[in-house]
């Protein structure tokens, strides 16, 4: 692989100004049960190679499933060519700052290879779980228990002209549970120990960079049981009341509020407008940085590539910056980015390492790494206890966010009164909607470090053509007072 | 050939042109490669397999942002042994690498408990010849798509920022199983997307279709323009009606089906027509069907499964008549598949699910539009729709781009974007008028969704996005 990075390189014409080739192998295995019986396995390889250039102020980028020699010169062409097309068209100048010209390996750790753990092994664990949602069915409903793990295991080379070559093998590993119950004209899901917002078969639950030990520590056979029986009792439980009140958001939802309201807009490549038409602008604008009030004073948000299992660490991005850590929010005030070099290099600053691709067959984009919500000195119980009447919501069900992030409406799989204090019953059908800087400014308690959790998501799409990356998000429960929450 | 060989020789069907397209100087994807691959899994073995290159110019604030080419083989191979079945998926013909993957498989699978007996509907008629492929389309080049952004941006004039992309694919499909099905096309696609934004308002176009000569640039760049807001902005008035432009239906629309005409949905309880068929659920004025072979949508031959795309009313006047199937649902159901399969492991669910949605034309024109709506509020695109309550077919999202108030049938200026909360079905059954004009367009769960603009009583809850 390392070979072919360095040979393609080789090829590339002199009014080349930089250029950079990724070489990405991918494994992937999906295993998914429902309802007792085994859903056909998923066994996938993937292997290419990505080449992008610039010329003359224009990026050219090709990309090919063959990984043969030969297939470099096609490739070079194909770039090459779409540069030069473009050369009349204005608009040229790229920066991209300091060259990067690193030399290295990284690899995530790994204590049980997954994909060395006997298939029967994984699939008697998802069966197991199965059943033991489906005996939390109850009043007749009809179940549907499914669960599943999935495993990736990316190997890729990144060479530059600058001089780069990085090689890195990243292990993922991930599992999740999934209960729908229908009955009575309504439909109701419950997740653990993560949700996704679609009805993506597979690939649920929570991932991170590391090995079978992660699908071990997720408990599934603990959890099988109350899921199956939360997602039957929802069907029954009473609707979500429509009030302007206090609402404390668990974890599992603020991994997606997190993801939405700081995570996607203070992606750099939206400040420029160059994801205007697609992706959307943002409200943190470089006017802004510095003195917009974000959220509360308790309110801190980092991005950090480094956090150990993290679905969002590796050790280099794909342009070859390191992983680093980027505080968003500080103190409650909007202050850095997640950029990659020509972003960083337009608003003035060095890159933070979050320029990603999704595999070998796509440009590197801003992407997340693993943003997080700050640990406070509160905790779930002290939130509740100091809370008259209110909703605590867990796990989200779906969401919409305007384009430039400010106005958005999460749905969440379950609720819970509280009253005086107390959590009281399970409420369905629960949604709150917000404007982010409104929102934030109302978080009056934020959980302290003992419950901070990260939580790994594959499934966060951008760009065109799509692009899905592996992304993660360290969270805590929250307090925020005057939310308006309800069925609609 | 083995004793349990793919039979492909009795070759089905093989209609549209043939792209011929090639991996680099690689070879194209031919029938007889793909028999070789279906005969080495063996017996029970169904291959799917394409030959894809995307090319894609982007643009934002009037500039190129980033181009991309791609070409991909995806074979995604089928195993069966016994009751139970896996799937390898692969991008490479090499018979030597697949060999290895097939041992993987067959050793994985050796240690599955059975998962019972997969029975699948007859694949259907022979689809016949269908307008997806466009030797035009296959032949644009990077300087083309260049082309159309440079006229693109100069019919809009300086002052106004333009953002979007020009994208082109070409593919050859082929689905063949151990059985002695066989069938193979070639699609190419097409699209145009233009946002204009001046003074911070934006408008909003796509073109779409398997014939880059059928796109005209310039015409799409004036018809953004010509929508682009200008005057005063005004106040979001409360509770308005709506006239929902082609593309904000489309997507509601997309939305819908995908919630409500799935045969899985259907059966299973969890679609908003559950057990309503024969109702009258919509307005009278919603007429929908799903059909492949329709040249107003993007004309495709058969599924991934290589069922026939069959036409499917899906709704007749308002009354919901029938539902998408698979293979699978369909030898489940005891009825013929329609040819809405959706591929191992699709990210919008288990399908089947529509796939070329078509709702009829009304007999207004655009001006009628906006003197049947009066005083209202004008939405050109609505975005980041996502569902709250399947079952009830209730959702959220917000307008995007042109959003303009109506007085007296008059467009005036802008009005705030907007965040809607709706049931779907409320919105289906309070239609006033639907536009005679239609337009194509897709969504990322959606090869095409052919939609005109209709007149609704509202839009749901309303909150301002305080933008």
């Amino acid at each position: 692989m390392r070979d072919l990075a360095t040979d393609g390189l080789d090829l590339l014409p002199s009014d080349v100004a930089y250029a950079d080739i990724r070489v990405v192998y991918r494994r992937h295995e999906g295993l998914h049960v429902q309802d007792g019986r085994v859903s056909p396995v998923v066994d996938s390889e993937s292997a290419g190679i990505g080449l992008r250039v610039l010329i003359g102020g224009q990026w050219g980028f090709a990309a090919t499933s063959r990984t043969e020699r030969a297939a470099l010169a096609v490739l070079v062409d194909g770039a090459v060519g779409q540069a030069r097309a473009a050369a009349g068209a204005g608009g040229g100048r790229r920066g991209l700052g300091d060259p990067v010209t690193t030399r290295a390996c990284w690899s995530s750790p790994v204590v049980t290879d997954p994909f060395s753990v006997p298939l029967g092994d994984k699939v008697d664990l998802l069966l197991q779980a199965s059943a033991l949602m489906s005996g939390g069915a109850s009043g007749g409903c009809r179940l549907t228990a499914e669960a599943s793990m999935d495993f990736f295991r990316d190997r890729k080379v990144f060479a530059n002209t600058e001089g780069a070559v990085i090689e890195q093998a990243i292990t993922e590993s991930g599992a999740g549970l999934l209960a729908t119950a229908t009955g009575g004209g309504d439909v109701q899901r419950r997740s653990y120990p993560q949700s996704v917002p679609r009805a993506i078969r597979g690939q649920r639950g929570d991932f991170a960079t590391g090995g079978y030990e992660h699908v071990l520590g997720l408990d599934l056979l603990g959890n099988a049981g109350r899921v199956g029986e939360e997602a039957s009792a929802l069907l029954t439980a009473p609707q979500c009341p429509s009030e302007t009140t206090t609402l404390i958001v668990s974890g599992t939802q603020m991994a997606q509020l997190v993801h939405e309201t700081a995570g996607h807009a203070m992606e750099a490549d939206r400040v420029l407008g160059t994801e205007a038409s697609l992706s959307g602008a943002t409200y943190a604008t470089p006017q802004r940085r510095g003195s917009f009030r974000f959220g509360s004073d308790l309110v801190t948000v980092f991005a950090d590539a480094t956090l150990s299992g993290g679905l969002g660490t590796f050790g280099f991005d794909d342009e070859g910056v390191p992983g680093q850590r980027v505080d968003l929010v500080r103190g409650g005030v909007f202050r850095g980015y997640l950029s990659g070099r020509e972003s960083a290099a337009a608003i003035g600053e060095a890159p933070t390492g979050a320029s990603r691709a999704d595999g070998w067959a796509r440009v590197p984009l801003v992407r997340m790494t693993n943003v997080c919500l700050a640990p406070g000195e509160s905790s779930l119980a002290e939130m509740v206890a100091g809370t008259e009447r209110g909703v605590l919501i867990d796990m989200n069900r779906t969401l919409s966010i305007d384009d430039v992030r400010m106005s958005f409406r999460f749905g969440a799989e379950v609720g819970w009164e509280i009253r005086d204090g107390k959590v009281g019953r399970m409420l369905r059908n629960c949604s709150y909607s917000g404007v982010t800087p409104r929102f934030w400014a109302g978080c009056d308690a934020i959980g302290g470090p003992d419950e901070f959790r990260l939580y790994g998501i594959p499934s966060c799409n951008k760009g065109e053509p799509l692009q899905v990356a592996h992304i993660g998000h360290g969270t805590v429960p929250a307090r925020f007072r005057n939310v308006r929450v309800g069925t609609r | 050939m083995s004793e349990e060989g793919s039979g492909v020789e009795c070759l089905v069907t093989r209609h549209g042109a043939s792209p011929g397209i090639r991996l680099g100087a690689g070879a194209a994807l031919e029938p007889d490669r793909i028999a070789a691959v279906v005969d080495m899994f063996g017996a029970g073995t169904s291959v799917q397999a394409e030959l894809d290159r995307q090319d894609v110019t982007r643009f934002g604030a009037s500039r190129i942002v980033y181009q991309h080419a791609e070409e991909r083989l995806r074979l995604r191979i089928c195993c069966r042994r016994g009751d139970r079945e896996g799937w390898v998926l692969a991008e490479s013909l090499d018979l030597d690498a697949l060999a290895g993957l097939r041992d993987r498989m067959t050793a994985a699978l050796s240690v599955l408990p059975p998962s019972g007996p997969v029975e699948m509907a007859d694949a259907g008629p022979d689809p016949g010849e269908r307008s997806s492929y466009y030797p035009a389309t296959a032949a644009d080049s990077a300087a083309d798509r260049v082309g159309w952004f440079e006229s693109v941006r100069d019919r809009l004039g300086s002052g106004v920022d333009l953002g979007g992309s020009v994208s082109r694919s070409v593919s050859e499909h082929v689905v063949a199983d151990a059985g002695g099905l066989l069938r193979h096309e070639g699609r190419t696609r097409c699209g145009l997307m233009v946002v204009a934004a001046r003074d911070g308002v934006s408008s909003y176009g796509k073109a779409l279709h398997r014939d880059s000569a059928s796109i005209d640039p310039v015409a799409l760049a004036d018809r953004v323009l010509a929508d682009l807001p200008t005057g005063t902005a005004q106040e979001l008035p409360s509770a308005p009606r709506v006239l929902l432009a082609p593309q904000a239906v489309a997507t509601l629309l997309a939305t819908f089906a995908q919630l409500a005409v799935g045969a899985r949905e259907l059966s299973g309880g969890a679609s908003p027509l559950s057990d309503r068929f024969g109702q009258q659920v919509l307005s009278p004025l919603v007429s929908l069907h799903d059909d492949g072979a329709d040249p107003s949508g993007m004309p495709t031959g058969f599924d991934c499964q290589g069922a026939t795309k069959m036409p499917v009313e899906l709704l007749r006047a308002g009354v919901p008549l029938a539902g998408v199937h698979d293979r699978t649902t369909a030898a489940r159901d005891g009825v013929a598949g329609t040819g809405h399969a959706v591929p191992p492991g699709w990210r919008f669910g288990a399908g089947p699910a529509a796939s070329h949605l078509l709702l009829d034309a009304g007999a207004s024109a655009d001006a009628d539009l906006l003197a049947v709506l009066g005083d209202g509020v004008w939405v050109q695109r609505v975005d980041y729709v996502r569902v709250l309550q399947p079952r009830q077919a209730l959702v959220t999202g917000t307008t995007r781009d042109a959003t303009r108030l109506v007085r007296g049938g008059r467009v005036l200026g802008p009005v705030p974007q907007f965040r809607f909360t709706v049931r779907l079905d409320d919105l289906l059954r309070d239609v006033i008028a639907v536009g005679e004009r239609r337009e194509r367009s897709e969504t990322v769960f959606m090869e095409s969704v052919v939609a005109p603009a209709m007149v609704v009583r509202s839009l749901g809850d309303l909150e301002p996005t305080g933008r």
